[in-house]
C-alpha cells in the first residue's frame, strides 16, 4: 500500500501533465483493493472530489446505495482481475449527492509478476447523452403508439426501399408481420395490382425514392396479402426526411377503401335507379337548378315540353322558360325566392318552348337543402297542361273564355259601385221622409212645451200627430219596396186574385197622386175603356201603376201625362204616357233592372226599384211590360194584361210577406 | 245688415220637392214666427222670388229636385242683381253637404234630417229672433 503510494512520484512527469490536462474523463487509479490511488482534473470535474479528499478512500462510494447493496463495485473489480476488462453503463454518485449517467471502464494493472497491481478507472459523464436517448426512447415509444393506434396502414422503408417498420394494420392488410417484414424489399411486402387490369401497379415507394416527391393516391389499387387476400385500398407516399432534408427514406400510408366502395357503389346503384326513373318520366319535365337558378340537370321529358337537348340547356337560367313580361315582373326570381323560403313553389301559367310557343304550364319548384341546412339547389317540376286547358276553351272558344273573363270582372266592379250608389241613394231616400217626421215631432214637442193649450193650437197638434203617423208609413212603404225586390229575386211575388175593373183601380190610384203626390207639377189625363174587367192582384196592380206613374212625374218635366186604358176580348192595355227627357234606346232594357235608372242619380230621387218591381208583377199576371221612348220627347211605357191572369196564383195560405 | 233684416220682415224661401218635409218647414217657421214662403223646385222659387216686392231674409234650398234642382236655382238667382244678395242655406241629405254648400257658394248648410234647434238658430242668425 505504502509502495503504490510511493511509486506514483516515479511516474513520468509528461504522462502526469497529460493526465492532469484531460478534463472530460476522470482517469484515476485505484489499488487491488479499490481504494483510490491517484486523481486527475477531470476526476475532480465529473466527481467534484478534491485529491486529498477522496485519496485512500474506497471507490464504492461512487456507487449508488442500491449498486452497493447488491455488491456492485466488488462485482466490476472481481470481472476486471478475471478478464482484464469490465465496462458498465449506470448512474453514478457525486459528492454532493447528485447522481449521473456514467460509461465506466476498469483496468486491471498487472507487474511484470503478473501480480494485480491495481486498476486504472476511466469515468464519462454521459448524462447529456442519456437524456438524449431517453428523450428519442420515449419519442420512439410515442411514434410506435401513434403507428399502433392509427386506422391507416402505414410502412416506412429505408432509402434502399427495404420495410423498416410497419404497423398493425399494414401488418394485416399485408399479411405480414413487424418481424417479417423488416428488412424485405417493399414490393414484396406491399403489393399492389390495378384493380382492373390486374397488371402490378407502380409502388409510390419508387417513385419516392426516386424523385423525393409526395405521391398520391392511385385509384382502383388492389393490395395482394402475402396469404393470397385482396383489399381495395387507397395510398400515398412520402419521403421522410431529417432536419437537414437528407431523405431517410419513404413512408408509405394506405387504407382499405373496401367499405367506402360497397357505400359508394350502393350510392351509384341509388342514383342509377333515380336516373332512369327520372329518364323514364316523359309526362314531367323533372329537372334540378342550382342556388341561382341555372339548369343543373335536364330528363326527357323537360327535352319534350320545352323543345331543348340536355347540352343546350345545361348551364342556361332557368328564366329562359318565361315570357319576357314575367322576366321584366321578376317572376322567376320571384319564384326561387318564394320556394328557398318556404320549400315549394306552386304556379300555373304560361311558359315559353325553345320555338318561342307558349304552352300552358304547371310548375313545382322545391328547394333542395344539404344536412346543414345549406341550399344546394332546386328542383323543377313542370307539366304542360295546355291540352287540359285548349280543351276548357274550345268548349267556349278561347276568345269568348277571354271574353267571359273580361265580362266577368267588369260585372264584378259594376255590381260594387251599384252597391255604393244604391247605398248612398238608399240614405238619401230614408233621410228625407226622417226629416219631415222628426221636424213634425220637434214642433210638435215645442207646443206642447209651450203650454199654450188652446183649443186651435189642440188640433193643430193633432193634425201633425197624424202626419208624423203618416211619415212611419212612408218608411215603412220604403222597407216594403226593399223587400219586394228581395221576394223577386227569390221567387215569390205571388198573387191574391179577385175579379176588378182596370178602369176603377186607375181612377183610385190616379185621385190618390192627386190628393197629395203631384204637387201641382203636372196633369195626369185618363182615358178608359169602359171594359177592363179581370182577375187580377189588386193591392200589385195599384203598386205597379204607382210606380210607372212615379216614373212617368219625375222624369215628366212637368208636362201632362196621358193614362189609357183598351180592352179587347181576352186582354187589357194599359198605357202611361209622358212628355219628359225620355230614355236613349240603349238603356230601354236597363231600366228594368233593380237599381238602375238612365238618367243621371244625381237629379233625380228614389231607389231605382220601381220599374223593376212593375214589370215583375206585370210578368206574375202572365203579361208584358213595354217601353219605347224618343229621347228628349217622352216615354210610353204599354202594359198588356190577360183578363183572366195566369200567373202565380197563391193557392196556399196567404204569404206572410203580404202581411 | 239691419236694412236687410227690416227689410225682409222675417220672411223665409223654402226650396224642397218633397212635400212632407216643405210642409214640416213651413209649420215650424210660421210656429216660430216667420213668415215661410215655399217652393217645391227651383224653377218655381226663382218665379216667386221675382213675383214678390219684398225679398225674404233667407233661402232654404234642397239640392235635389225635378224640373231645377239646386244647382240651376243658385246659377240663375247669382246672375240676377235683385237676387243675388240674399243669403242661400243648403239643406241637404246629401252626405256630402258641406262640399255642395261650398262650391254653390251658399252661406251655410244642414243637413237631413235637421233638428228643430239647428234649423231655428241658423233661420235666427238671417233673419234675427222673431219668436212671437
Amino acid at each position: 500500500m505504502s509502495s503504490d503510494r510511493t511509486s506514483q512520484p516515479a511516474a513520468e512527469p509528461l504522462l502526469q501533465a497529460i493526465l492532469e490536462s484531460v478534463r472530460d474523463y476522470a482517469i484515476f487509479l485505484l489499488d487491488a483493493d479499490g481504494k483510490v490511488a491517484t486523481w486527475n482534473a477531470g476526476a475532480r470535474a465529473i466527481k467534484k472530489y478534491e485529491p486529498e479528499e477522496i485519496i485512500g478512500q474506497h471507490f464504492s462510494r461512487f456507487y449508488t446505495s442500491a449498486d452497493v447493496a447488491n455488491g456492485k463495485p466488488q462485482r466490476l473489480l472481481q470481472a476486471a482481475k478475471e478478464n482484464g476488462r469490465v465496462e458498465d453503463e449506470g448512474w453514478r454518485v457525486r459528492k454532493d449527492g447528485s447522481h449521473f449517467w456514467a460509461d465506466v471502464v476498469i483496468t486491471a494493472v498487472t507487474g511484470p509478476d503478473k501480480q494485480l497491481r491495481g486498476f486504472v478507472k476511466v469515468t464519462r459523464d454521459l448524462t447529456g447523452r442519456h437524456e438524449a436517448e431517453l428523450a428519442l426512447r420515449r419519442s420512439e415509444a410515442s411514434l410506435s403508439a401513434t403507428l399502433t393506434s392509427i386506422g391507416d396502414g402505414v410502412i416506412a422503408t429505408d432509402t434502399e426501399g427495404r420495410v423498416t417498420r410497419l404497423n398493425p394494420v399494414a401488418a394485416k392488410l399485408c399479411g405480414w408481420s413487424q418481424t417479417d417484414a423488416v428488412g424485405q424489399p417493399i414490393e414484396k411486402v406491399f403489393e399492389i395490382v390495378n384493380e382492373y387490369t390486374r397488371l402490378p401497379a407502380q409502388n409510390p415507394v419508387a417513385r419516392v425514392l426516386a424523385e423525393g416527391i409526395v405521391v398520391g393516391l392511385a385509384n382502383h389499387t388492389s393490395l395482394l396479402a402475402r396469404d393470397g387476400r385482396e383489399t381495395p385500398i387507397a395510398d400515398s407516399g412520402a419521403p421522410i426526411r431529417d432536419p437537414s432534408g437528407t431523405m431517410l427514406g419513404a413512408v408509405l400510408v394506405f387504407r382499405d377503401v373496401g367499405a367506402e366502395r360497397a357505400a359508394e357503389a350502393a350510392l351509384r346503384a341509388s342514383e342509377e335507379r333515380l336516373r332512369l326513373m327520372i329518364a323514364s318520366i316523359r309526362d314531367y319535365a323533372v329537372f334540378m337548378l342550382d342556388p341561382e337558378g341555372h339548369v343543373a340537370t335536364w330528363n326527357p321529358g323537360a327535352e319534350a315540353i320545352k323543345g331543348y337537348r340536355a347540352d343546350e340547356i345545361i348551364g342556361r337560367h332557368f328564366s329562359i322558360f318565361y315570357p319576357e313580361t314575367d322576366i321584366r315582373a321578376g317572376k322567376p326570381e320571384r319564384e326561387l325566392v318564394t320556394a328557398a323560403a318556404v320549400g315549394r313553389f306552386e304556379d300555373e301559367d304560361w311558359r315559353l318552348r325553345k320555338d318561342g310557343s307558349r304552352f300552358w304550364g304547371n310548375v313545382v319548384i322545391s328547394a333542395i337543402r344539404n344536412d346543414s341546412g345549406e341550399l344546394i339547389g332546386f328542383t323543377k317540376v313542370t307539366r304542360d297542361m295546355t291540352d287540359r286547358r285548349m280543351a276548357a276553351a274550345q268548349l267556349l272558344g278561347a276568345e269568348r273564355l277571354a271574353e267571359l273573363e273580361r265580362e266577368k270582372t267588369l260585372r264584378a266592379e259594376a255590381a260594387l259601385r251599384e252597391r255604393d250608389v244604391f247605398l248612398s241613394v238608399a240614405a238619401h231616400e230614408l233621410r228625407t221622409p226622417l226629416t219631415a217626421l222628426q221636424l213634425k215631432l220637434q214642433g210638435l214637442e215645442q207646443l206642447v212645451n209651450k203650454g199654450r193649450a188652446k183649443p186651435e193650437l189642440s188640433d193643430r197638434a193633432n193634425q201633425r200627430f197624424k202626419d208624423a203617423l203618416r211619415q212611419t208609413a212612408r218608411l215603412g212603404e220604403l222597407v216594403e219596396r226593399l223587400l219586394d225586390v228581395s221576394r223577386i229575386a227569390a221567387g215569390r211575388l205571388a198573387l191574391e186574385l179577385e175579379s176588378l175593373d182596370l178602369d176603377e183601380l186607375v181612377k183610385d190610384v190616379i185621385d190618390g197622386f192627386d190628393d197629395k203626390s203631384t204637387d201641382g207639377r203636372a196633369e195626369i189625363r185618363t182615358h178608359l175603356s169602359g171594359n177592363a174587367h179581370g182577375v187580377w192582384d189588386r193591392r200589385r196592380l195599384e203598386q205597379m201603376l204607382a210606380n210607372l206613374l212615379s216614373n212617368a212625374l219625375k222624369y215628366g218635366e212637368g208636362h201632362p201625362i196621358d193614362v189609357r186604358v183598351d180592352a179587347d176580348a181576352s186582354h187589357v192595355t194599359l198605357t202611361v204616357l209622358d212628355r219628359g227627357i225620355g230614355i236613349q234606346a240603349t238603356d230601354l232594357e236597363r231600366i228594368f233592372k233593380p237599381f238602375e235608372r238612365a238618367a243621371p242619380v244625381e237629379h233625380y230621387a228614389g231607389l231605382g226599384l220601381g220599374l223593376h218591381i212593375a214589370r215583375h208583377i206585370v210578368e206574375a199576371h202572365g203579361g208584358t211590360i213595354e217601353v219605347s221612348s224618343q229621347p228628349g220627347s217622352g216615354a210610353k211605357f204599354v202594359v198588356t194584361l190577360p183578363k183572366a191572369a195566369s200567373g202565380r196564383s197563391s193557392s196556399s195560405p196567404p204569404n206572410e210577406d203580404h202581411a | 245688415m239691419i236694412d236687410s233684416l227690416s227689410n225682409c220682415e222675417k220672411s223665409v224661401m223654402i226650396v224642397e220637392d218633397d212635400r212632407d218635409v216643405r210642409d214640416s218647414l213651413v209649420e215650424i217657421l210660421e210656429d216660430n214666427g216667420y213668415s215661410p214662403l215655399a217652393a217645391s223646385n227651383g224653377k218655381e222659387a226663382l218665379e216667386r222670388l221675382r213675383a214678390t216686392p219684398r225679398k225674404p231674409c233667407l233661402v232654404l234650398l234642397d239640392i235635389m229636385m225635378p224640373v231645377m234642382d239646386g244647382w240651376g236655382f243658385r246659377a240663375e238667382q247669382r246672375v240676377d242683381p235683385n237676387l243675388e244678395s240674399i243669403p242661400v242655406v243648403v239643406l241637404t241629405a246629401h252626405a256630402n253637404a258641406e262640399q255642395a254648400a261650398q262650391q254653390m257658394q251658399a252661406s251655410a248648410f244642414l243637413k237631413k234630417p235637421v233638428t228643430l234647434e239647428a234649423l231655428l238658430s241658423t233661420v235666427q242668425r238671417y233673419c234675427g229672433n222673431a219668436d212671437v
